[in-house]
């Protein structure tokens, strides 16, 4: 194997002392093609053009490039073998293959295997110490489908590809404007894997983007499969349970969050794209709030607000109400709960938490369950286990019926990476519930509060109900008024305030005037 | 990207580890609900040498809760009442603590009930004690009772006690024949100037024995008590206490259904005081005419003579009453109350024609007539025999002249009081026939 | 984030929480004084008359934008002056802060969880208060903006229930100055005293705020929000407890939520409102934290959150000592005490640097 320093070497004249070194270079990788050729009928130069066959178009590469480069009419670079005229490779090699698509110069080795590892093709010709880049990856990947996480019942039933090509050209179609900026990056020293970061130059606020892009450059690591690998190592606070950014699979989701001045990172070889910065009310949205009827996306959001609450709280809650502020609860219900806790061998917090980790393997197996299994074992587990544990008097009836519905109302909210947060608050909660009773319980509600509000995220608030500004950000984000009262601005974007003109009045066609 | 130094971002860590070293001490005010008992009611009754008699209601959930329970039941008895004697509550009930071994906690004590010998002492300093804790609620029902203890022992249509007179309350609240007061408002009336305070008043009056038969079979009444889920008597008895064959222990076996259904009914009334001390009794005839003046009649129903002249009885039925006191000082200290009263016909003779408007006034002048009569009957009784101002007339003066108040007060209830004189004007509406597929020829 | 910065709006916020967190349970303006049934217009008297005195805190806070009471005291008045006078005024507040954490455990404590000691309730609220201060004022403002909605709701909530319930009012409000002003006048000493606390967190948060040239409208109308709804408590009490109970309870509205009786759905409403009042009040005690920091950090040259954490660890014997006597709220709140201390430092302290600011602004631009 050829140490690092020889991978920056130039590229000798010699060919064939090039293609050793490339073979070397890639072991005896089975799939590594060289196809010698010859260019030129009256002088006719030795060149090979090098690829991987299982990452190209065999038959696009062979005739745009190999056989382009053989069949003419004149010879591809004048003069013997050997000559190390200068000339412009580039120019000759491009103007002799129109149908290849990109071409770009390279200089030593490590450009060149590269480039051949992308999935592009070298070409290498005899006498001249450069090499020509021909792009022509056409790896595996699948035609666009339903997006698995986040299937909507409205909206556009299409999610993103494992080819970062194909993801762009979702979100070009969506977005037709010149000003969709798109950055490359590689990021991986195993993976090298294409990196895109997408805004809107009219829109998003340079500083933002600046940032942004300078912590993407300074990620060092071997591999990045997924956003979510890198999601880590832009965080400025990664032991945070929530969550500010939003991975999500959908084009139009994407869209629709560069409008509002969102950057994108899209990876290739993963169908999900990272939209930075996120904020806190984007745990209640789905994408088909865009598409209903806006009250019933302001119910819906409520609910989903409520539900995410619930399940956080409802346990807590419970256990601190029934073991401190009797009080509280009106008698007949206490009397139920005080007799169906009778003979329950442990004390109720602990039992609660036994319940609530319990519930969270059940919750973890579900996810890995294989489709055949999944009815009948969830019925078991569920319904069995749940109905046993009962009768058996291991856990009070109550306390499985709250915190049942605290675990079911975790899954109104939408995507499951949103989950993480209440999954880890929950038992901090019930501690404090358990130890100092309601009291307790709001001091920890506060702390979280406190915790929510100091997250920033590239410079932008992680929570903000009522904006700067005249408009009052909670409706729109909690209420999601129609159209009449939505806001204009935009919440990021210091550019370009407006993102809807004034609306038009409305018109009853018969009468010819205002109805 | 790190923009906080370690020591900040382990701060939620930190914070949340010493709490939890809090568990480590032990969560101290921790109680399951298993492990409490429920007082549900307390009852108050005058003991030796000016001690207090409290009877607890202690509330035993196993035996009430629907539903299946998971673990062993203890028993079946739904209440148990805890008796013991001290000269304050808190001592009492600190003492009974001792026979059960729940933890007592009033948290849901919702009726309180004082004994007439303990009320004619004077309550002042349990009131004291009851709006002092912090743990029984403001709203807890008020109730006068020939004993306190008396009404604990029997359910009655309602497995808990408690909860019976606060039904028995509303319900009869809702016809007219009583007040419900809060220990909230005991305790105001008893700081305001002006005005005393009332409550309910109960009394138990036995009915007439009649054959019981169960089905298919007949069977004797008999005298002894029959000891199904009978509450559970813990502690001191009280003079005067029930004898074994008082109707408060008497199942009554409806003919034919078998079903179980005390052998009493509880007579309602209102209970007057003067300051903390009862001084008199208003029975439900007369509560009537307290609460015309009072303003707080929500229904009630009426019998007035058929104006026409045919003897028969019509039935009305009040939809809305409302009144005001207000102080007519020109010559001398006067008051004037306005009584408005909307009601409607519940049941006339079959040949009355309600289109009739000289019909309807007449109506409404005989009712006004009734009115009237009932009002002054019980407004005389307070003022000659009570000599309490549980109207709040001297309430209305204070809050229009508090200087002429002032001159007054130490004698009002005693001079002034029975004395006052009061116009009543009142004034009533009929406001519906009351049928809607008239019978009536007209 | 150190050095985020919060808007107008949310000061107003934060200084409406402040002044909301210390009068829902302890309301002062009905305690003292020897005429409760008056004690509705000693809470507008005492509204008046703190926005007067805060006018003070805030033309300081104004008349130097970006800049707190430390550095503007040092300016005017001279360092050893200046930092005097900073120091009692930053000490005011983190002693209010202390005295009000305790407060808070003695009252859950006696009233409800008698056998907890106060270091576990009060040590947490103070450790909240510290990591509420370290993450700085923009983060409050954040934290303000879900706080005041959680009591607004709660506000409002709870005066719906208390008229739909069977706490209707059996006293009434006349005879109007029955006993002449001067009971009110005494009344209205102590509200007085809190509102130019809250008015002073002007001269600390003054200098995070976006547009300085509002924060005198801020605080203005916070005062006069929370004003109105003091007017609206205290009206609540008096005819659901009467004025004679009102004055004798510790705690007259968790006596009135404890009678809110709604069918048998709600039998008692005032552990909710307990748990609505800690929010409140740990927001309030991390703010003046916070404020008590910011001014003596900017006075000796030191980051706020160094000094917040040794106002932490000095502040943590005082407020667990063990807490036996419910009766200390007493001495402290009473007139006596707040009178001369409003004052002293909030008038004096307070006025003395504003007039200093005065003359060197017209120094600088006389002649």
């Amino acid at each position: 194997m050829i140490t690092e320093n020889a991978r920056e070497r130039l590229l000798s004249p010699d060919l064939a002392c090039n293609l050793e070194v490339i073979k070397a270079e890639f072991g005896n990788a089975p799939d590594l093609s060289v196809r010698e050729l010859l260019t030129g009928e009256t002088q006719p130069r030795k060149a090979a053009v090098i690829f991987l066959k299982s990452m190209v178009s065999v038959e696009t590469v062979i005739r745009s490039v190999v056989q382009a480069l053989t069949i003419e009419s004149e010879d591809l670079i004048p003069g013997d073998s050997g000559s190390s005229k200068t000339v412009d490779l580039l120019k000759t090699v491009s103007l002799r293959l129109p149908a290849a698509s990109e071409l770009h110069l390279m200089h030593t080795f490590e450009e060149v295997i590269n480039t051949i590892v992308k999935g592009d093709t070298a070409v290498l010709i005899d006498g001249i110490s450069e090499a020509i880049g021909v792009e022509a990856a056409h790896p595996p990947t699948r035609a666009p489908e339903l997006p698995t996480s986040e299937s909507t019942v409205l909206g556009p039933q299409v999610g993103f590809t494992e080819s970062i090509d194909t993801n762009i050209a979702m979100i070009r179609t969506r977005l037709r404007t010149a000003d969709l900026a798109i950055e490359r990056l590689v990021l991986g020293r195993q993976s090298r894997t294409e990196v895109r970061l997408l805004y809107l130059r009219n829109i998003a606020p340079k500083e933002i983007v600046d940032e942004l892009r300078r912590r993407l450059q300074n990620i060092d690591t071997d591999i990045v499969l997924d956003p979510g690998m890198i999601r880590d190592l832009i965080a400025e606070r990664p032991y945070s349970p929530f969550i500010v950014s939003r991975l999500t699979e959908r084009p139009d989701t994407t869209a629709a969050k560069l409008n509002l001045g969102s950057m994108a990172v899209l990876v290739d070889s993963s169908p999900f794209a990272m939209l930075l910065p996120s904020q806190f009310f984007a745990l209640i949205e789905t994408a088909e709030d865009y598409y209903m009827q806006s009250l019933s996306t302001t119910a819906l959001r409520l609910l989903r607000l409520v539900a995410y609450m619930i399940s956080t709280l409802a346990t807590p809650f419970y256990v601190a109400v029934v073991n401190y502020h009797h009080e509280l609860v009106p008698l007949p219900l206490l009397l139920n709960v005080a007799a169906t806790q009778e003979g329950v061998p442990l004390p109720l917090p602990i039992t609660a938490f036994f319940t609530d980790i319990v519930l969270d393997i059940v919750r973890e197996a579900g996810v890995r369950l294989p489709k055949q299994f999944g009815p009948a074992v969830s019925i078991v587990g569920a319904l069995v286990l749940g109905q046993s544990a009962i009768q058996a008097g291991f856990v009070p009836p109550g306390l499985i019926i709250v915190v049942m519905f605290a675990t079911i109302a975790a899954f109104a909210v939408p995507r499951a990476e949103n989950a993480l947060a209440y999954r880890l608050l929950r038992f901090p909660f019930l501690l404090l519930g358990s130890v100092l009773g309601l009291p307790g319980l709001m001091l920890g509600v506060l702390a979280v509060i406190y915790h929510i509000a100091s997250l920033k995220t590239l410079g932008v608030p992680y929570f903000q109900m009522y904006t700067p500004g005249n408009v009052p950000r909670l409706l729109r984000k909690l209420l999601f008024a129609p159209a009449e009262l939505r806001p204009r601005t935009r919440p990021l974007g210091h550019k370009n305030r407006f993102s809807r003109g004034p609306l038009p009045k409305p018109r009853d066609p018969k009468e010819g005037r205002e109805p | 990207m790190r923009t906080r130094p370690l020591a900040r971002q382990l701060l939620i860590p930190v914070v949340f580890a010493l709490l939890s070293a809090l568990t480590t001490a032990g969560c101290w005010d921790l109680e399951e609900v298993d492990e409490i008992g429920i007082i549900g009611s307390m009852g108050l009754d005058k003991g030796e040498e000016g001690r207090v008699i409290v009877s607890l209601e202690v509330i035993n959930p196993g035996a009430l809760a629907s539903g299946t329970s998971g673990g062993a039941t203890v028993s079946q008895v739904v209440a148990v009442v805890l008796r013991d004697e001290a000269n304050t509550i808190a001592a009492a009930i600190s003492n009974a603590q001792r026979r059960l071994p729940r933890r007592l906690t009033t948290g849901q004590v919702n009726t309180i009930i004082c004994g007439q010998a303990l009320a004619r002492q004077g309550i002042g300093a349990y009131i004291d004690y009851l709006v002092r804790t912090a743990d029984i609620r403001g709203s807890a029902l008020l109730a006068t009772c020939d004993t306190g203890a008396g009404l604990l022992q029997r359910p009655y249509l309602n497995p808990l006690p408690s909860r019976t007179l606060s039904s028995l309350a509303q319900a009869a609240i809702g016809s007219g024949q009583t007040v419900m007061t809060t220990l909230n408002e005991f305790a105001v009336r008893l700081t305001e100037p002006g005005i005393e305070p009332v409550t309910m008043h109960t009394v138990g009056r036995r009915t007439k024995d009649v054959q019981v038969k169960r089905q298919g079979e007949e069977v004797e009444q008999t005298e002894k008590s029959i000891s199904v889920e009978q509450p559970v008597v813990v502690g001191r008895s009280i003079e005067g206490e029930l004898p074994d064959d008082s109707p408060y222990l008497q199942p009554y076996k409806e003919a034919g259904t078998g079903e179980l259904l005390p052998a009493v009914t509880i007579d309602i009334g209102i209970a007057a005081y003067r300051d903390d001390k009862l001084v008199g009794l208003l029975d439900d005839s007369e509560a009537r005419g307290f609460l015309w003046i009072d303003g707080r009649l929500e229904q009630s129903a009426l019998e007035v003579p058929d104006p026409t002249g045919s003897g028969e009885m019509m039935g009305l039925k009040v939809i809305r009453a409302s009144s005001s006191i207000k102080p007519d000082l020109k010559e001398g200290i006067k008051f004037n109350v306005e009584i408005h009263v909307d009601v409607e016909v519940a049941q006339a003779p079959l040949s009355l024609s309600f289109k009739d408007t000289r019909l309807v006034s007449a109506l409404e002048d005989s009712l006004r007539d009734l009115i009237m009569r009932e009002a002054l009957t019980t407004l005389n009784k307070v003022q000659r025999e009570f000599r309490s101002d549980i109207y709040g007339f001297g309430y209305q003066l204070y809050r229009t002249d508090p200087r002429i108040w002032q001159e007054l007060e130490p004698k009002w209830n005693d001079e002034v009081f029975p004395n006052l004189d009061i116009q009543l004007d009142i004034q009533t509406r009929l406001r519906a026939p009351g049928s809607v597929y008239g019978i009536g020829a007209g | 984030m150190s050095e985020g910065l919060i808007s107008a709006r949310q000061l107003l916020l934060i200084a409406a929480i402040v002044r909301m967190g210390s009068m829902l349970i302890i309301l002062p303006v009905v305690h003292y004084g020897g005429a409760p049934r008056d004690s509705w217009i000693a809470a507008i008297i005492s509204t008046v008359a703190s926005c007067l005195v805060a006018w003070l805190s805030a033309g300081v806070a104004m008349a130097f934008p970006k800049k707190s009471l430390g550095h503007i005291a040092n300016a005017v008045l001279g360092r050893i002056a200046g930092t005097v006078a900073t120091f009692t005024v930053a000490l005011s507040q983190y002693v209010l802060c202390l005295a009000r954490i305790r407060t808070m455990s003695l009252v859950i404590i006696t009233q409800f969880m008698q056998r907890t000691p106060g270091w576990a309730l009060a040590l947490p609220v103070l450790l909240i208060a510290l990591y509420g201060a370290v993450c700085g004022p923009d983060t409050m403002g954040r934290a303000a903006e879900i706080i005041f909605t959680a009591l607004a709701i709660i506000v409002v909530g709870g005066c719906i229930l208390v008229y739909a319930s069977r706490a209707a009012p059996v006293a009434g409000l006349k005879p109007i100055l029955a006993n002449g002003l001067k009971p009110v006048l005494v009344a209205s000493i102590s509200p007085t005293f809190l509102g130019a606390v809250t008015g002073s967190i002007a001269l600390s948060f003054g200098r995070f705020t976006k547009e300085p040239t509002r924060v005198g409208k801020s605080i203005m109308v916070s005062l006069m929000f929370t004003g109105v709804i003091l007017v609206v408590v205290t009206i609540i009490v008096l005819t659901t407890l009467g004025p004679k109970q009102a004055q004798e309870s510790i705690t007259p509205l968790l006596s009135v939520a404890g009678s809110v009786h709604v069918s048998t759905v709600i039998e008692r409403a005032d552990l909710l409102l307990l748990a609505a009042w800690i929010l409140g009040v740990t927001f309030d005690v991390t703010v003046l934290l916070l404020s008590a920091s910011i001014l003596i950090g900017d006075s000796l040259n030191l980051p706020y959150k160094t000094v917040a954490i040794a106002l932490f660890l000095v502040g943590a014997i005082p407020v667990s000592h063990r807490a036996t006597d419910v009766f200390m709220i007493g001495p402290f709140q009473s007139p006596e005490v707040t009178g001369p201390w409003t004052l002293a430092v909030f008038v004096g302290v307070i006025g003395l640097v504003y007039v200093a600011t005065l003359i060197k602004k017209k120094g600088g631009h006389g002649r």
